[in-house]
């Protein structure tokens, strides 16, 4: 179990300015659940991965707790973190995908190494593991020895999704895994996905501002805006009933192609706010549709309706 | 180019610290040699006739804080217009007064008419001579009575014991129409009553009035001793060639080899008043007259100090701050039409070649290579060294222009191959492609976008050409390859120069080498930051990583 | 593009470039002189010889005419070119006309001290540029990182004759540790005594101040760059320790060092050319510039061939090396 309660994270930019990119943000996530957080850029997605990994920059100064099974992975030291939750509780599969594997090591050669890095086995049998993590994810074999720049991008998207799955940890998290891909590549890796990591009861968090890759493979549903959760709970209800104004507006920009008519396509005006500067109220209340005075002096506490969270003013619980 | 653009890109420059200290280091480099070329606008420090400003290897004035209390130069008569006897102030500097003496009478006064004329050629090389032409003090003895006349003029010595680099002399010009005998000395009378006699001449010396310590000097034939009546003789002698001087033959034999030694410790083992005296001693003989008169100019000693100027002395005593000055006119004069040339070349050749491309670049590229693989220093020894077997009139006629010409040819290739690498970034962005959509002419393209977009680059270049330039042709005088240090001064060749007599002057002459030596790395260092800053700029404003 | 047919591309395209420099040296010394009507012969022979003979204008003129034969310089230009294209490339130097001494032993018996005199300081400084450079690298921006970059860049700008003189006589005057004359004491390389005694100044001449510095600023900015990559952070985010995350940034890094070094080996020996004339060192260098200076024309155009000859294969090696150590670049052959 994934439980992140009263998260903040400041960059400390310079002497006196500093970026709120994480404002009170508390989640908890169980075995099989999968996570799809959306958000604009700079919404603090990626910031928020970045925490639960702990690999942060020096500058950010993090407060709150993360709570994987009882331990809480922002009290332990940062070796502990190395050597005992770092792919073999958590792993990620980042956004630079494409870039990430050592340009002049064979692929194999940087995988096992990875195994024998946290687990005291042979060669031989890291080695195996790797090629039959490789079987599974349809890699075929002689990816083994070859360089990262021999490889295709959907090969190399395959090569660290397996990376991510060695060690078989309880959490993956995926970073716009699918962005740098087309279409019949990001369908391949989203099959893999959910074969491989959701089938085996992990807890898969899904990062991506695509909201239609997310629809198909969310349980649950998490919209972030200025660091800050706006709504959050099952994929479906939210999918079809956004009771947040700001969700209701990242949903109604996506084309609805089902019926084959050209729709109007809506977007949010305005553009998100300066997180430098502190913000008292609501942060999305300068584009906010249904803006009250409120929502300019204080935010709103989360308001439950069936098994979501909404953080709205405007909502009530007489609204469903 | 845009004169207020550039004024606002200088400021933002200057904020930077790098670029502020290398501005201001590269400025005092280029302010001190202009205000000391304009100051020894004709001194030739490499020519014989500027030697001896102070004595060899003397220390820069400065250094007196803590090399102690060296001797400064002496020189009596401290200005040079009255060591010919210019000026009527003369008769009282050396205390001459007319008078009676053993019933002669003595007429003294100063002819403003009469002076040296038809000096030798050898007595213009000399230090000091030189000064010819009317004036001179006229000395009218009536009487047939021998006398004794004395120039003095005294100074203190208050100062270290001098070296074996300090050297002093004593001169004088002296013309009579007469047969009568007299005799000239020069000596120097210490306070402790030590006395060396430098100078020792006459009309003849007759058996009776030989000074019997003096018999091996007068018969010496080498010794030009003897002063001809009828015109004008120029006498020197001094401690730098002890044999020219009496006090050379009083020494026992063994001494004899380290007489400049002797001359130099012996007199200014204490401190204290001294005095330089020209005694004139008169015979006269009644077959040949009454009456004689002796003119007397360029009456002059000198006493070369540890201590001169800004930067001391070089090995033949010569003002190392015009010799540095001077070098570095050369060294700045070279950097600056050759930096030029190279990055002018390889501008054009550069742009036009990462612009248009093909056989163009391929030429261009092919060209580099070749260039980089000619080992830089032995390709221009070879050419130099060809040049001296084949035509060395041509050779030393053109030397910096040949010079400057092969290090620009050798140069300008890889500076247009970077060029044409930006040229090629640049190319290809947006803005090009859209200036060309809509349907400026490529010469527009060049002068409009490329070109202004590509000057901080070729500033940039410009200051590792200069210091690539000034380094190469600094290694090339060094070895003695490029401009001879019989020419005029280099930086490199005032250390060749030095490094050939740092072995042998008495201690490292640091005033001599250091600043040459600094002076180029300086602007090596000070270019180097320079073009980093304009480079760091463009980066910055382009986001080219 | 396989392997083979690369390096017999690059292969071709070296060898023209030999010969076009080999070309360049003969047009310069003996061709374009003879084109403007110069006969080279004229200036190995010492005319007051023949002043004592019967008839000197006959004497001189059989002297001229039997350099002109050891020179072979009574054929046509061309075939004279041809001729000496083809001596240089069996390596046939021909015999110095001034003092009959074959050229090919003349520069065999430098050779050893040019060695000695290059190699371990190349060598030590790779490592230690290697070393400081990826220090100010992982360091940076701190205390460390400036005084490593400066130190960098001030060496970069000593020219060496200033450093040479001042150590020179730091060592040899003042403190007499190394010898005033180095000629006089190495005639003999394989003294290994007298070599330390001779080659430990120009050695630290060459590791510390010379030819260092362009090899750390290029590790550190590679290092930097490396240590930024995507592929470092994922090392690290997969929970490799750092002092092996470390050690692939550097792997990453070293291979334009490398590079780099195997070209500046190529031109180490001009490079070193200084040394040997400033401190007397009887190296290729230091026999080229006297000979340069004293006429002797077959050891200049010899040595010469020799130094580009050696610099070809090396660069041509670079070409190799780089294949076989950096995988990106077999790939953008291909």
């Amino acid at each position: 179990m994934l439980q992140v309660s009263d998260l903040y994270v400041k960059y400390s930019m310079g002497k006196k300015m500093k970026v709120n990119a994480i404002n009170d943000v508390s989640f908890s996530l169980d075995k099989g659940d999968v996570l799809g957080i959306i958000g604009e850029t700079g919404s603090g997605k990626t910031t928020l991965a970045s925490a639960i990994m702990r690999i942060l920059p020096d500058t950010a100064e993090v407060k709150g707790k993360i709570m994987l099974d009882n331990l809480d992975l922002l009290a332990i030291s940062k070796k502990e973190f190395r050597t005992k939750i770092r792919w073999k509780k958590i792993s990620i599969i980042p956004q630079y995908s494409m870039n990430a594997l050592n340009p002049i090591k064979r692929v194999g050669k940087e995988l096992t190494e990875i195994i024998m890095e946290h687990e005291k086995v042979s060669e031989e049998e890291a080695v195996n593991r790797v090629l039959s993590l490789f079987k599974d994810l349809n890699l075929p074999e002689e990816v083994f020895f070859k360089y990262p720049d021999e490889l295709s991008g959907g090969q190399r998207q395959r090569v660290v999704i397996a990376s991510a799955l060695l060690l078989n940890p309880e959490v993956v998290i995926a970073d716009e895994p699918t962005t740098a891909l087309d279409v019949i590549n990001q369908a391949r890796v989203l099959n893999l996905l959910r074969n491989k990591v959701i089938s085996t009861s992990r807890i898969l968090i899904y990062i991506t501002h695509d909201i239609a890759v997310v629809a198909g493979l969310a349980n649950k549903l998490m919209t972030l805006y200025a660091g800050r959760i706006m709504e959050i709970g099952s994929s479906e209800k939210m999918f079809k009933n956004p009771l947040h104004p700001y969700t209701q507006g990242l949903l109604s920009s996506v084309p609805d192609i089902s019926n084959g008519k050209p729709v109007h396509i809506s977007y949010i005006k305005g553009d998100p706010p300066d997180l430098t500067k502190e913000i008292k109220g609501c942060p999305f209340y300068p584009r906010c549709p249904l803006a009250m005075d409120i929502c300019k002096e204080e935010f709103p506490e989360p308001v439950q309706i069936d098994d979501r969270l909404v953080y709205c003013h405007a909502v009530r619980k007489d609204a469903k | 180019m845009n004169l207020r653009r550039f004024k606002k890109t200088f400021k933002e420059l200057l904020k930077t610290w790098q670029f502020l200290l290398s501005f201001i280091i590269l400025l005092g480099l280029v302010l001190t040699v202009v205000v000391g070329n304009v100051i020894y606008a004709k001194c030739c420090p490499y020519n014989a006739s500027y030697y001896y400003a102070a004595a060899p290897f003397a220390r820069p004035s400065w250094a007196t804080l803590f090399c102690g209390n060296l001797p400064p130069d002496i020189k009596v008569p401290s200005s040079y217009n009255l060591i010919a006897a210019k000026c009527p102030g003369v008769l009282s500097y050396w205390h001459l007064r007319n008078e009676t003496l053993n019933g002669d009478k003595i007429e003294i006064i100063w002819n403003s008419t009469f002076g040296p004329c038809n000096e030798t050629a050898f007595n213009k090389n000399l230090a000091t001579f030189g000064n010819t032409g009317p004036g001179s003090i006229e000395i009218k003895i009536i009487g047939d009575n021998p006398v004794n006349i004395t120039l003095y003029h005294c100074f203190d010595y208050t100062y270290k014991l001098p070296s074996i680099c300090n050297i002093y002399l004593m001169q004088y010009s002296v013309y009579s129409n007469t047969s009568q005998l007299y005799i000239i000395n020069g000596k120097i009378i210490g306070p402790n009553g030590t006395s060396i006699c430098v100078l020792y001449h006459g009309s003849g010396f007759p058996p009776f009035i030989r000074n019997p310590e003096f018999y091996s000097y007068i018969f010496n034939p080498v010794n030009k001793y003897e002063i001809i009546e009828g015109r004008w003789n120029f006498f020197q002698a001094g401690s730098n060639v002890p044999s020219f001087t009496p006090y050379y033959y009083t020494l026992p034999p063994n001494e004899s080899a380290f007489a400049t030694f002797y001359m130099i410790q012996y007199l200014f083992s204490k401190d204290g008043t001294y005095n330089v005296t020209f005694t004139i001693m008169y015979y006269p003989s009644p077959l040949d007259g009454n009456s004689t008169t002796i003119y007397l100019s360029d009456v002059y000693f000198e006493f070369l100090g540890s201590v001169y100027g800004i930067f001391g002395t070089d090995a033949h005593g010569a003002n190392v701050f015009a010799e540095f000055v001077k070098g570095g006119v050369f060294d700045l004069e070279l950097a600056g039409l050759a930096g030029l040339a190279i990055v002018a070349i390889g501008a054009v050749v550069g742009i036009l070649a990462g612009y248009y491309g093909g056989i163009r670049d391929m030429v261009l590229v092919s060209t580099t290579d070749f260039v980089l693989l000619l080992p830089g220093l032995i390709t221009i020894l070879l050419i130099v060294e060809v040049l001296t077997l084949y035509d060395p009139q041509f050779l030393d006629t053109y030397r910096p222009i040949i010079l400057a010409g092969i290090i620009t040819i050798l140069s300008w290739p890889i500076t247009a191959r970077v060029i044409r690498g930006e040229t090629y970034v640049v190319r290809s962005k947006a803005f090009i492609e859209a200036a060309r959509a809509l349907g400026e002419s490529n010469l527009q393209v060049l002068r409009k976008h490329i070109f202004p977009n590509l000057l901080p680059i070729i500033f940039a270049q410009l200051t590792l050409d200069v210091t690539a330039v000034v380094y190469t042709e600094s290694t090339l005088d060094f070895l003695n390859i490029g401009i001879p240090t019989t020419e005029f001064p280099t930086w490199g060749n005032m250390l060749g120069y030095a490094q050939y007599y740092v072995a042998s002057a008495p201690s490292f002459a640091w005033w001599w080498v250091l600043p040459p030596a600094l002076a180029l790395v300086l602007l090596g260092i000070s270019l180097f930051y320079l073009g980093e800053a304009i480079l760091e700029r463009y980066r910055v404003k382009s986001g080219v990583s | 593009m396989g392997l083979a047919s690369y390096l017999a591309k690059r292969a071709i395209e070296r060898l023209i470039l030999l010969l076009i420099f080999t070309a360049f040296v003969w047009m310069l010394v003996l061709g374009i002189p003879q084109l403007v009507g110069i006969n080279p012969a004229y200036h190995f022979i010492n005319p007051s010889e023949f002043l004592h003979s019967k008839n000197p204008e006959l004497a001189e003129k059989l002297a001229i005419q039997s350099i002109d034969r050891e020179l072979g310089l009574n054929y046509p230009l061309e075939v004279q070119f041809f001729i000496y294209f083809i001596h240089m490339l069996t390596l046939d130097l021909g015999v110095c006309p001034v003092n009959h001494q074959s050229v090919a032993v003349c520069l065999l018996s430098a050779l050893p001290f040019t060695v000695i005199l290059t190699i371990p300081p190349v060598l030590f400084q790779t490592l230690a540029s290697i070393y400081l450079g990826s220090i100010a690298a992982i360091k940076r921006n701190t205390k460390t990182d400036v005084a490593i970059m400066s130190y960098f860049i001030v060496d970069y700008n000593l020219p060496i004759f200033v450093v040479s003189l001042f150590l020179w006589f730091l060592f040899a005057v003042v403190l007499k540790i190394y010898p005033i004359s180095v000629y006089n004491e190495v005639h003999d390389w394989t003294n290994i005594v007298t070599d330390l005694k001779v080659f430990w100044l120009p050695w630290l001449i060459l590791t510390f101040i010379y030819g260092f510095s362009t090899r750390g600023i290029l590790m550190r900015n590679a290092m930097v760059e490396n240590l930024d990559s995507d592929f470092i952070k994922y090392e690290r985010l997969a929970g490799l320790r750092e002092k092996i995350v470390r050690a692939h940034a550097r792997r990453v890094s070293i291979i334009p060092v490398i590079v780099r070094t195997a070209i500046d080996l190529a031109f180490a020996i001009s490079g070193d050319f200084f040394l040997e004339v400033y401190f007397g060192i009887p190296g290729l260098g230091y026999k080229l510039y006297y000979a340069a200076l004293g006429d002797e024309i077959e050891i200049v155009l010899g040595s010469t061939f020799v130094l580009t000859l050696y610099a070809i294969i090396l660069l041509y090696f670079v070409d190799i090396v780089e294949f076989i150590i950096d995988p990106r670049a077999r790939r953008s052959v291909k």
